[in-house]
């Protein structure tokens, strides 16, 4: 009978908690994404619009300034919806191009490569590797849109004072609410177009085309039915009107809020669908 | 430049700022000749230049006196297995060979012909309407050595031709080699398995960092390496009488009884005069010789001399 | 040149050009396109469907609903995204695929290889496109019954069904070879193929100058109906319709051109890419 000596010892030291788990492909992720110089400028570019508006506040709450400047606190009196919501749009377009930039190069290289096996041979299953996936989409995003809108915000109830942050609730509730529904469907979409692709220039083509494509293939629905169902497919549309309605401002929609709610919905379960069925750990036979 | 020899002079090629081979210069003669070193060594990328898929540095490439930059006359010559494991998607073994045999205006039904002897040549005509992908590492292996095969080149460049084969099948397609460097054919094989381009190659090209640190063919490349005296191992009845009359010759460093108590591993300078004075040793002492071997006289052990980690003869 | 050497040429450049097509037609790869090419189709069912009465009775409508939706979305974005998907690949897909070698491990001069491919490419662009075009032209005139078939069937509306698929086919020439070019300069040659989109979205709002720089601009000029292009477009004079298919055929050479030279300068380095 053969007699082994046992020598191997498992690891006893601490881990990572499993509910945590899913946050070692985070980090990863991150670091992947800002191991690229280019893409850390432009990073740093999306908290601009950001950095004007907290200036604009600042000196709309300075009248020193505002008198050396020759202006007159009326001038600052736009502070208020429209500008909300000029700068809700205006975090949002570099939001989505840093999903843009980001999702595609998530999961598609991880297939090209045949990585997910390796991914799933360890303790972590499918969800927790799309759930890091998409923390490293969120974690991203979040600083230069929601995150500052709602520092902006508060910024401007303080400063405002009287009551304006209570009057104006909509406004925190849009930049959170907005935000997160935004950054929470594109990066669905984009994870979902990674996964089914396979390579990233492929999968970032899609992403734009179908955006792009969908959006004015809404149009031309509407155009040629003399309605707005095409609203259905326009995807940007139902976004958009989604945040108005949420502002509190008139829809740019035909068709009531609930649809574009609906459009969104549908859009962020096909995509989780598209996500269930591309991520396996076997190798496909093309 | 010579028309039935490969030759590279002082070729160089980087990545950028990374070297990936350093101021080449060999001749490769007709025959199997092995190309070893470790993973990184610059093995590839010496096939890559020889085959026109890297654009040297600087220096110059012939391949039976034609630039690889001239891929329409080279590939008429040239055949070439790449490491790559990877191929058309969607293609089956049949459409892979047919498609390569199109490009060299092979005519539809003789390509046919080709295809389906050269499949039975690797051993693949019964999955030749399956899809590569679905086949195994080693008949994906196989398709590729056919693909490098099918225009019956005159030189074959091979990148690590036997990985993923099993034994059966490395022993096939060494015969196969053979056969083909007997012909008189190019035959340059990429390892980092070194005993196995011991058992099968003339000579060696001798890879590390990106430089080539020896050619030839091994007997006389272990000849050259003067700094570490040759191990030639003795089994006989009476090990002690071979060593300590070894021990008298000028030329012999060391020698040592092995513990199996029936052999004497002697280090000499001169292994020529040792084998010469070993018969009169043998005479003389009246021993019985049952072999004498050259214990480092192999690709691992002379690779490991030059690159600085001695090899332990086995 | 000998007639030996023409004719393996020939032969080879088939090769390459018929493995290209069933790479691009006989594989999922063609999903996408054919998902494309769905679009204006199912356009065309929804306006068969939801025409008013009293529009069916005014052929005229038809004509210019289907100019506008060929010039505002069939051109710019159907014909655009199918090129950009079908030329990008036919070499950024076998380097992402890791077996371009295999093409550059043959005797074929590689203006030969860059000729097939995108002869091939170009066959599956216009054996997609150009029925789609010529589909969604008869089906938006379904909804007049007999009159709209006799219009499609009319001198008038033949020339005007062979000038758009004029323009589709040129422009398949014309992005194709942009495409294949970006596929072999740009290891994502989906960035400057939206760039370029942005440009060719953005032209009818430049000055002349600019405009010329399109592709776009000179396909608008072959339009048998120009679109209305809204109240912010700049509008200038159409280039002559010889002039401006002659320049884009110039142009499909040049950038032709460019990819062989990029082709024959072309290293094997999948893990840079």
């Amino acid at each position: 009978m053969a007699v082994y000596e046992r020598a191997w010892r498992p690891y006893a030291g601490r881990l990572t908690p499993m509910r945590r788990r899913f946050l070692v492909v985070t980090r990863y992720a991150l670091a992947e994404a800002f191991s690229s110089r280019l893409f850390t400028a432009f990073y740093a570019a999306c908290f601009l619009p950001s950095l004007l508006a907290l200036f604009l506040i600042y000196i709309s709450h300075n009248l020193a300034l505002l008198e050396q400047l020759g202006l007159t606190r009326e001038f600052m009196g736009g502070l208020t919806l429209v500008f909300f919501r000029l700068l809700f749009l205006w975090q949002a377009i570099p939001g989505f191009f840093l999903m843009a930039i980001l999702a595609p190069g998530l999961i598609a290289p991880d297939l090209a490569n045949s990585a997910l096996p390796l991914y799933l041979s360890r303790p972590i299953d499918r969800r927790d590797y799309v759930l890091g996936k998409l923390a490293a989409l969120f974690l991203v995003v979040s600083p230069p849109t929601w995150v500052m809108g709602l520092a902006l915000f508060l910024l401007q109830a303080v400063e405002e004072g009287g009551g304006w942050g209570v009057t104006n609730w909509r406004i925190g509730l849009a930049y959170l609410v907005g935000h997160l529904v935004w950054i929470l469907v594109i990066s669905l979409l984009g994870l979902a177009i990674s996964a089914w692709v396979r390579y990233r220039p492929a999968a970032l083509g899609a992403l734009f085309a179908l955006l792009f494509v969908l959006s004015a293939f809404g149009s031309a629905v509407n155009g040629i039915t003399r309605s707005s169902i095409g609203d259905i497919v326009h995807l940007t549309r139902a976004i958009a009107s989604v945040v108005q309605h949420l502002f509190g401002a008139p829809t740019s929609s035909g068709l009531p809020v609930a649809v574009n709610w609906l459009t969104l919905a549908v859009v962020g379960l096909l995509s989780i669908v598209v996500l269930n069925r591309k991520l396996r750990a076997h190798e496909v036979v093309r | 430049m010579t028309l039935d020899a490969i030759t590279l002079r002082d070729v160089s090629k980087f990545y950028g700022e990374v070297l990936g081979v350093n101021r080449i210069t060999l001749d490769l003669k007709p025959g199997l000749t092995g190309l070893v070193g470790p993973n990184g060594s610059g093995k590839s990328t010496l096939m890559h230049l020889l085959t026109g898929l890297l654009r040297p540095t600087r220096g110059e490439i012939s391949v039976l006196g034609v630039n690889p930059g001239d891929p329409e006359r080279l590939f008429r010559i040239v055949g070439y297995c790449t490491q790559y494991d990877s191929f058309p998607s969607g293609a089956t073994g049949l459409s892979f060979l047919r498609h390569a045999l199109a490009l060299h205006g092979v005519p539809a039904g003789e390509a046919d012909r080709r295809c389906f002897e050269l499949l039975q040549q690797v051993g693949l005509a019964d999955a030749a309407r399956r899809r590569i992908a679905g086949y195994s590492k080693g008949m994906r292996q196989r398709i590729k050595l056919a693909h490098a095969l099918s225009h019956a080149p005159r030189v074959l460049v091979l990148d690590e031709p036997l990985n993923g084969l099993d034994p059966m099948g490395r022993a096939e397609m060494i015969r196969l080699f053979k056969e083909l460097a007997a012909e008189g054919r190019f035959v340059i094989v990429s390892s980092h398995i070194l005993h196995e381009v011991d058992a099968i190659c003339d000579a060696v090209v001798m890879v590390h960092g990106g430089s080539v640190v020896a050619e030839g063919q091994i007997r006389a490349v272990r000849g050259e390496i003067t700094s570490q005296p040759i191990q030639v191992l003795v089994r006989c009845d009476r090990p002690r009488a071979i060593a300590a009359a070894a021990l008298a010759l000028d030329h012999v460093v060391e020698a040592k009884l092995l513990d199996d108590g029936a052999s004497v591993l002697v280090r000499t300078r001169d292994a020529d005069a040792f084998y010469a004075s070993l018969t009169g040793i043998v005479i003389a002492s009246g021993t019985a010789v049952e072999s004498v071997l050259p214990a480092d006289e192999s690709v691992d052990a002379v690779y490991g001399y030059l690159i600085g980690q001695p090899g332990v003869p086995t | 040149m000998s007639s030996a050497r023409w004719l393996l040429w020939r032969r080879q450049a088939w090769a390459v050009a018929r493995h290209e097509l069933v790479r691009s037609v006989f594989s999922g790869r063609i999903v996408p396109v054919l998902l494309l090419v769905a679009m204006p189709l199912s356009l065309a069912g929804l306006r068969a469907l939801f025409l008013p009465a009293g529009q069916r009775l005014d052929l005229g409508h038809s004509t210019a609903d289907f100019a506008q939706m060929f010039a505002l979305f069939h051109l710019r974005f159907v014909v655009f995204f199918a090129c950009a998907v079908i030329f990008a690949k036919a070499f950024r897909g076998e380097i992402l695929e890791r077996s371009l070698h295999y093409s550059l491990l043959a005797p074929l001069d590689r203006a030969v290889l860059v000729a097939g491919k995108y002869v091939g490419s170009l066959i599956a662009a216009w054996l997609v496109l150009l029925p789609a075009t010529a589909i969604t032209f008869v089906l938006f005139h379904l909804p007049h019954g007999a009159a709209g078939f006799r219009q499609v069937l009319s001198a008038t509306g033949a020339s005007h069904l062979a000038a758009y698929l004029a323009v589709v086919a040129l422009a398949c020439c014309a992005y194709g070879a942009l495409f294949l070019l970006a596929g072999l300069y740009f290891s994502n040659p989906m960035v400057p193929a939206l760039l370029f989109l942005g440009w060719e979205v953005a032209t009818p709002f430049l000055p002349p100058a600019l405009k010329a720089l399109s592709f776009v601009h000179y396909l608008s000029s072959l339009l048998p109906v120009p679109p209305s292009l809204g109240p912010l477009a700049l509008l200038t004079r159409p280039v002559d319709p010889w002039l401006a298919g002659f320049g884009l055929l110039a142009a499909t050479a040049a950038l032709l051109v460019l990819a062989v030279r990029k082709a024959r300068r072309l290293e094997v380095t999948y893990a840079a890419d």
